[in-house]
């Protein structure tokens, strides 16, 4: 043992001109970049099957509307639930569409049923129907359609931003302007 | 992530800069960032700066991406860091680790100058041979 580590270390001159400093792996030279950092970070979260956010991020739909569904994403947005987790009583948590189950970013954009019903109209508009997965990332995801070019699939990404960002828009008018609900609004709107 | 990462870098590399000697002044040099619990008088900013870059975190994509260069031995410490191979040599060698008296010293003071040769010397609590 005492030898091997001998070995290991014996080669190994120290330089009296220099102190010991750290390196960045991806990038030696120049040391740490955020972009450096971020790329490799990202990398690693595709190769995990994480979500793809380069895809999300080169959908070209209203940046407002891209970045509120990137809130959903990473569930930043203020439903009823996240709105009690910050300490904001209103008395009730129940889903204003539906008002039958508690407001969740799940439940408000995916598995209720005024949005279940939008989603189906989108399916029938391009005629296919679909199961949808109540997670915002992998539902995001199955909004890719196999044997459209990139390009295309691009649009109908947007597609996804655009109802995602109605629903919020609706479920606002519906709490602060009790205006009625609507499924096929929405679907018209986006 | 990368952005806060940013901070960890700068406190590990030599920059220097009031923010700096008010963060080290208050906590410790950045090595104190390797233990993973949180304590109540921390500010924000620092714990931030720990939970995205000590253990755990995306199996350390920080200290992964780390490596020692080395230079007159004073910042590098013999058995605690990874320095040589891709192991701690305290992990490598623990009945060398166990055996020696010095445990936290950095590369400098294993060894001594001949001329402009490095000659290693490692302390140990009793004889090999």
């Amino acid at each position: 043992m005492l030898y091997d580590l001998v070995k290991q270390i014996e080669g190994i001159n120290l330089f009296i001109a220099k102190d010991d400093e750290w390196l960045w792996r991806d990038d030696e030279t120049q040391g740490y970049t955020v972009k450096s950092a971020y790329k490799m970070l990202m990398s690693e979260n595709s190769a995990h099957g994480g979500f793809r956010y380069d895809v999300f991020w080169r959908t070209k739909g209203l940046p407002s509307a891209q970045f509120f569904a990137w809130r959903v994403l990473i569930n930043k947005v203020l439903t009823r639930d996240n709105l009690y987790n910050r300490g904001v009583r209103l008395g009730s948590n129940t889903c204003a569409l539906c008002e039958i189950t508690d407001e969740t970013v799940s439940h408000l954009f995916f598995t209720c049923k005024v949005a279940t019903r939008i989603w189906q109209l989108c399916d029938s508009w391009i005629g296919r129907s679909s199961v949808y997965h109540n997670s915002a990332g992998i539902h995001f995801s199955q909004f890719e359609l196999i044997g459209l070019s990139n390009k295309r699939n691009t649009v109908w990404q947007c597609m996804w931003l655009a109802i995602v960002f109605g629903i919020w828009n609706h479920r606002n008018k519906v709490i602060f302007r009790n205006t009625k609900v609507d499924a096929e609004e929405v679907f018209m709107l986006a | 992530m990368a952005l806060l990462g940013k901070w960890r870098w700068r406190l590990g590399k030599d920059h220097t800069g009031i923010w700096k000697d008010i963060l080290e002044s208050k906590y410790g040099s950045w090595r104190t960032l390797e233990d993973v619990k949180d304590s109540y008088h921390e500010s924000w900013w620092w714990r931030d700066i720990r939970r995205i870059t000590s253990g755990g975190q995306r199996d350390n994509w920080f200290s992964r991406n780390i490596k020692w260069s080395v230079g007159k031995g004073n910042r590098i410490k013999f058995w605690e860091d990874i320095w040589i191979g891709e192991k701690l040599l305290k992990e490598k060698y623990p009945r060398l680790y166990t055996n020696t008296i010095l445990k936290e010293g950095t590369l400098g003071d294993f060894g001594f100058w001949d001329e402009d040769w490095w000659v290693w010397s490692i302390p140990w609590r009793r004889r090999w041979f």
